[in-house]
């Protein structure tokens, strides 16, 4: 367990003392000088007392039994020493652990080469050759995808042909699997070589000059794509795969393998057979997988391969002979420097070795390192090829690399061969226990710096069968259920922020303001609570033209009508930017797909009665000086659907502007640094935010009837921020509309806000949505909805503890065509409706105590009476004793007793407007989506963090995120860094299916909100160690303290235990510490205890501006103070001193879209 | 003061009867088949053995010895004399079964000379150790003189 071994290095370190100070108290301490010489003077004082006595320190026998005793003590030493050097757990040289690892038959890995797949971006051949169009394409490059280039597939598949063997063309390759989940082909250049088929080069990577090598590749007969090995007059291979993701995906295209290191070779001869016969190869850095033998013939041709086997040794010789039928084997055996030894067979179960023989093997740099995109872009390749006429031509090939390189490592260091090599052992080097599985991807891989695998079973179920993962991570989704709940969450957020300069306050607008205002709860209050402008009755939509999602025209009634600030009345709010709807024509139906309107009822596919669409622009007075059109035919007005002529404007929201002018900003600071309070109003008229002055700055629910006042009479009171300050810092309050659906039992969700998953065939994200379908009733509860009603889901719903309810889900207005508009701001309203029946448009909530948290339980809602107040209860006693009852006037709970005939509030309950029991289709798409074999036991879930990938992700912290996050590796890439040495030793039936792990930061800029604290420390008052120094000791002790050997997937973090290691630290400077989350409605103590998820591991982004040194530890100290890092959208944005606190009451969500442009 | 030829110095002869309280061994002077030394005689060999041992020189315990061979080279001023004299005392009080009487340093040609006079303690006995630190032949010690304590000067 990490606890423990996070416990055992990082806080009871002295335990060695304590046993070492046992033994010496209980005199076992027999080897040293002083008690060798005590004993030699005990013996000599118990058995000569009468012979001897001359015990001073200048006595000449006194020095004697000092020579005595040192040469006593260093051969007990060496003794010792050597005693050691035959235990694993106590050996210190590399060359006595790697024989000891060996005795167990544990393989210490040398280094892994850094090695991936480079995408080809462009080709071109010397042969004359001719696309479809009879165009000559002879050395000219054909690019990947090439947007510019309508034929550009047709001309990249006759180049890629035209190098190819007769018997292949592209869709006839020479293999052909599904790899990784991902259709895989492979093709062989018609090469002209005659030597090996390597192609060097050579690149920078971090500043360190690299050699690489294009090698051949392979799948035949495995899961994995693998080096070939090297043969002269071999072919270069080309990898095809196509992860139907468009030609866009990173994973589709033509690929070549690379690896890192030069392949170097030695000839040996074998005169005298022997068994067990050794070869020593003494070249340093052999990388851990590229080791090649052939034998020779008598010119020195290479004439048959040897097999490399993991032992060579008792069952494994045997197996090897009998059951894979290899008699041509030997053993690859580490020595220090990550030299080698070819080991043979004995003869029995193995061919002894005799003739002339070449060792092919790769030595590679020995490092570990990233190779970031960046590194490779742009590499030019030329390979000779044997044209179809038998001409020998030129293949240029452009290739870039798509994913990052994490894979490469040093050689497993001395320290996790003493641990591995006993766990491997442990588990004979095979998977199958749960146990199994933690242990040996380590053992296997040393540049795996954690990993983590989970089951999940599907067994029983046919191959030929496609499953869906239920969970949602691997299969879409498409679930239906009738026990939705939707409902509405009115309130505010606050966030908190501090300043010294104007640059501090300017850099919270940038940031936390920014963030607000293009939030997804802001804009809901502002469609659901400003006014809608309802233009001229009678006004009408021209349509002009159309393109596929566009539609000019101008409006008309009778004749061209001007908008804009062409006219005075309501059209003036017609303006770029700005929503309109509109009805159809009575009798007629929208068909907004195409751009019509139809007669008769819709209801059916593709059929609307409302379209919502932004006026994307308006040229002049948007009529054309009343003749309509434009010259060329298009309409003045620009809109983003389809609109078809003759549908009714009905309503208009004026455009609303999401973002600060430099004016305003100005304006802003102005009163932040004068400590001012104020607010900001939006202003629809001028499209501006207003400043509201202190003194009329109401304090009450939002309004508009007095917006603009200046009668210092604090009326206004509509606000959509407020800035208050206290003198020191500011809470910044601003108004939200949210909107959440829940599963009251059957379902949950899942939602990834930071994937993006792309139809290929549209090119159209596909946004996780609950369909709300017309088969629901409508709000009156009598009649149905007629159309089916998209919600887009933009958030998980995490509670102040950082656990994500999955039970519920934050939604909000669907974009269904990407444009940036959504397509219904009044979705709640048709479903919900509050101003009808209001008595049954209120959901319920219980709170109930899980674990230690309070969850909001739903309540049906028949066991509540809602009535607007007691009043509107004539007559209690018809009712049940304990009846509830819920007077939405007052927001109350009362509880009926029929002992006393009187209702006592409660105040376990909450209740929301909103309706449950909705029919409702959960519809998920999957980012990870792979084909999942049925027929397996366990599909086993194998998360990893990879030691290069750990190391750039924490230097990345280190540098205070200043730069791009690093990449994760892909599912690709980890699958071909080590499946290979996996998927020999697992179950049959047992499928890997590799996933990058995932962090969890915790108190810094980038954790979550609910998880960002700050450090207070008292510091000790005799200490000279500065308050600087103190801040970057405790930062120091944090960062040792969550390094990654310490930390498994899945762990608890508890906050005490770091406490204890940071005062074991900085003892005696420090006399106390504490943690107090930033986010202010999280309690101190909040923070204590903090899960991470199955597929998560902590890491601290903890900065020197996260430790504050105080005097003394009170009340207030212990109130959740801070920064919030609210904004982490840009790695320039969040450099330097942003603060600005982030504060929420109630849950907060986490905000994201499967898609761009929500709203 | 009269000069002391010190290559002709003898190991003083034990002339007080032996009590053999302190027994111990030493070959410096002796035939290795007869190392046993007794009382006056064993004491005054630690305590030579003492000036012998530089600082640092003893095995696992760095801090035994003397510093007085530090000071060959250097002037004999007042500061250099005061500090052999702290030398010789330290050793001399090391030992409890001797006990300083007088202490006189002088000039050398390749070193110090050192006139010391100390009584055994328990016997009644004190003697004149006449002893030479030479940068070139170690320590030397000159004719001394054994006495009863009651002919001392205390």
């Amino acid at each position: 367990m990490a606890s423990n071994t996070r416990q055992n290095t990082l806080l009871a370190n002295t335990v060695w003392q304590k046993l070492y100070r046992t033994f010496q108290q209980a005199d076992f301490k027999s080897y040293d000088f002083d008690t060798i010489r005590r004993t030699l003077i005990d013996y000599l004082q118990l058995n000569y007392p009468e012979s001897f006595n001359d015990f001073i320190e200048s006595s000449e026998y006194v020095a004697l039994i000092d020579m005595i005793s040192y040469v006593a003590q260093s051969i007990s030493y060496r003794v010792d020493l050597n005693a050691r050097e035959n235990f694993i757990d106590l050996a210190e040289r590399k060359d006595s652990v790697l024989r000891l690892a060996r005795l167990i038959s544990y393989q210490p890995k040398r280094n892994t080469a850094g090695n991936g797949f480079l995408k080809i971006t462009s080709v071109s051949t010397s042969e004359t050759v001719t696309d479809s169009n009879g165009q000559n394409i002879a050395n000219t490059p054909i690019l990947w995808n090439d947007l510019t280039n309508d034929n550009w597939q047709d001309q990249f598949n006759t180049v890629i042909n035209a190098s190819l063997p007769k018997n292949q063309f592209v869709n006839k390759p020479e293999q052909s699997d599904t790899i990784g989940g991902i259709n895989s082909q492979l093709y062989r250049i018609n090469g002209a070589n005659l030597d090996l088929p390597t192609v060097p080069f050579s690149q920078t990577i971090n500043g360190v000059g690299m050699e690489f090598s294009i090698v051949p590749c392979s799948f035949a007969g495995e899961k994995f794509v693998y080096e070939e090995p090297p043969i002269p007059g071999n072919s270069m291979s080309l990898l095809y795969r196509n992860d139907n993701r468009g030609f866009g995906s990173n994973n589709t295209g033509y690929f070549l393998h690379f690896k890192q290191g030069v392949l170097n070779s030695q000839d040996f001869a074998i005169t005298n057979t022997a068994p067990n016969t050794v070869v020593s190869i003494q070249e340093n850095n052999i990388n851990n997988d590229d080791v090649f033998l052939f034998k020779l013939d008598q010119n020195g041709v290479l004439e048959q391969r040897w097999r490399k086997v993991p032992a060579i040794v008792g069952n494994n010789i045997i197996y090897n002979n009998l059951a894979e039928n290899i008699t041509n084997q030997f053993a690859v055996v580490t020595k220090n420097n990550d030299q080698i030894d070819l080991v043979f067979s004995d003869g029995v179960y193995g061919t002894l070795p005799q003739g002339n023989f070449r060792c092919y093997y790769r030595q590679s740099n020995g490092l570990t390192y990233n190779i970031n995109t960046s590194d490779m872009q742009n590499i030019s390749i030329a390979f000779d090829y044997i044209s179809k006429n038998g001409q020998t031509n030129t293949l240029t090939i452009q290739t870039s690399l798509q994913s990052t390189i994490t894979n490469a490592s040093s050689s497993e260091s001395v320290a996790d061969i003493k641990t591995l090599a006993p766990q491997s052992y442990y588990s004979n080097n095979r998977m199958i226990s749960a146990e199994d599985y933690q242990i040996l991807p380590l053992t296997q891989n040393q540049s795996i710096a954690k990993a983590k695998s989970q089951v999940r079973t599907a067994s029983g179920v046919s191959r030929f069968l496609d499953i869906t993962d239920p969970t949602g991570v691997y299969s879409q989704t498409n679930i239906v259920a009738d026990d939705g709940v939707l409902y509405q969450d009115q309130g505010t957020n606050t966030f908190n922020f501090q300043f010294l300069t104007r640059d501090d306050v300017e850099k919270v607008i940038n940031t936390s303001l920014t963030d607000v205002l293009t939030s997804a709860d802001f804009k809901q209050y502002y469609y659901k609570n400003h006014p809608r402008i309802t233009p001229p009755t009678g006004t009408l939509w021209n349509k002009s033209t159309q393109t596929v999602n566009q539609a000019t025209g101008y409006f008309t009634n009778g004749g061209a009508l001007s908008v804009g600030g062409s006219t005075t009345n309501n059209l003036r709010y017609l303006t770029a930017g700005a929503l309109a709807k509109f009805t159809p024509t009575s009798g007629n139906y929208f068909m907004p797909g195409n751009g019509t309107q139809r007669p008769g009822v819709g209801g059916h596919p593709g059929s609307t009665d409302t379209i919502w669409t932004k006026i994307i622009s308006v040229e002049g007075d948007g009529s054309n000086g009343g003749l309509g059109n434009l010259s060329d035919g298009s309409g003045p007005i620009v809109l983003n659907d389809l609109v078809p002529t003759d549908a009714v404007l009905s309503e208009i929201i004026p455009q609303f502007i999401d973002s600060i002018s430099d004016t305003l900003k100005a304006s802003i600071i102005d009163l932040v640094v004068e400590f001012d309070n104020f607010g900001l109003s939006y202003n629809i008229t001028a499209k501006t935010f207003d400043i509201v002055t202190e003194a009329n700055l109401g304090s009450g629910a939002f309004a508009l009837t007095h917006q603009g006042d200046t009668t210092g009479a604090n009326l206004d009171n509509s606000w959509l921020i407020k800035f208050i300050t206290n003198g020191v810092s500011y809470t910044v309050t601003h108004r939200k509309t949210q909107y959440v659906f829940q599963s009251a039992t059957r379902n949950k969700f899942y939602f990834d806000p930071t994937a993006k998953v792309i139809d290929p065939q549209t090119g159209v994200s596909i946004k996780d949505k609950i369909r709300l379908p017309a088969s629901n009733t409508a709000s009156d509860f009598t009649s149905s909805l007629t159309y089916n009603y998209d919600w887009q889901i933009v958030g998980n719903v995490v509670g102040s503890d950082g656990y994500n309810d999955t039970r519920k889900i934050e939604v909000g207005f669907f974009d269904s065509d990407d444009d940036g508009v959504i397509d219904n701001p009044d979705l709640f309203t048709i479903i919900v409706d509050p101003s009808t029946n209001i008595n049954n448009k209120y959901v319920f909530f219980k709170t109930v105590t899980v674990e230690g948290y309070d969850q909001d339980s739903i309540v049906d809602q028949t066991q509540f009476v809602v009535v607007k107040n007691a009043l509107e209860v004539t007559n209690f006693a018809v009712y049940p004793d304990n009846q509830l009852f819920y007077y939405y006037g007052d927001d109350a709970f009362y509880q009926y007793s029929a002992t006393t005939n009187s209702t006592t509030a409660v105040t376990i309950y909450t209740a929301k407007l909103g309706r449950q029991d909705l029919i409702y289709n959960y519809n998920h798409g999957a980012v990870r989506s792979r084909r999942i074999d049925p027929s397996v036991s366990n599909i086993i879930d194998l998360y990893v963090v990879t030691r290069s990938f750990d190391q750039q992700l924490r230097t990345w912290l280190r540098n205070s995120q200043a730069t791009a996050k690093p990449e994760t590796p892909t599912i690709f890439d980890l699958e071909t860094a080590y499946l290979s040495s996996l998927d020999g030793i697992k179950a049959i039936s047992d499928e890997i299916v590799f996933n990058p792990g995932e962090y969890k930061l915790l108190f810094g800029p980038g954790a979550d909100a609910s998880l960002q604290a700050q450090f207070k420390v008292i510091k000790n008052p005799q200490s000279t160690v500065s308050d600087n120094q103190i801040k970057s000791l405790v930062i120091s002790a944090i960062d040792t303290y969550f390094q990654i050997d310490f930390w498994d997937f899945g762990d608890t973090f508890y906050y005490t235990e770091l406490a204890a290691y940071i005062h074991n630290n900085l003892a005696p400077d420090l006399l106390s510490v504490v943690i107090v989350p930033s986010q202010s409605t999280n309690g101190f103590g909040s923070l204590f205890q903090i899960y991470a998820e199955d597929n998560e591991i902590f890491v601290s982004s903890a900065t020197v501006d996260n430790v504050e040194i105080i005097s003394s530890i009170s009340a207030e100290k212990l109130k959740a103070t801070g920064t919030v890092i609210t904004s982490s959208a840009s790695s320039t944005a969040t450099t330097g001193t942003v603060s600005a606190t982030s504060t929420t009451s109630g849950t907060v969500s986490t905000t994201g879209s499967s898609s761009g442009g929500y709203y | 003061m009269a000069v002391v030829t010190f290559k002709d110095a003898k190991r003083t002869t034990q002339q007080v009867q032996q009590n053999q309280i302190f027994n111990g061994f030493s070959t410096i002077g002796r035939e290795f088949k007869d190392p046993k030394l007794y009382d006056i005689e064993l004491v005054k060999q630690d305590l030579l053995n003492n000036f012998n041992i530089r600082k640092g020189e003893k095995l696992e315990n760095p801090n035994f010895g003397t510093n007085l061979w530090n000071y060959l080279f250097d002037p004999l001023d007042a500061d250099t004399k005061d500090a052999v004299i702290r030398e010789v005392e330290a050793v001399i009080n090391y030992d409890p079964r001797v006990a300083l009487d007088q202490l006189e340093v002088f000039e050398a040609e390749n070193g110090l000379q050192v006139k010391i006079t100390v009584l055994y303690i328990g016997y009644a006995i004190g003697e004149t150790l006449n002893l030479l630190f030479d940068s070139e032949q170690g320590l030397l010690q000159g004719p001394g003189q054994v006495f009863n304590s009651s002919q001392a000067n205390y």
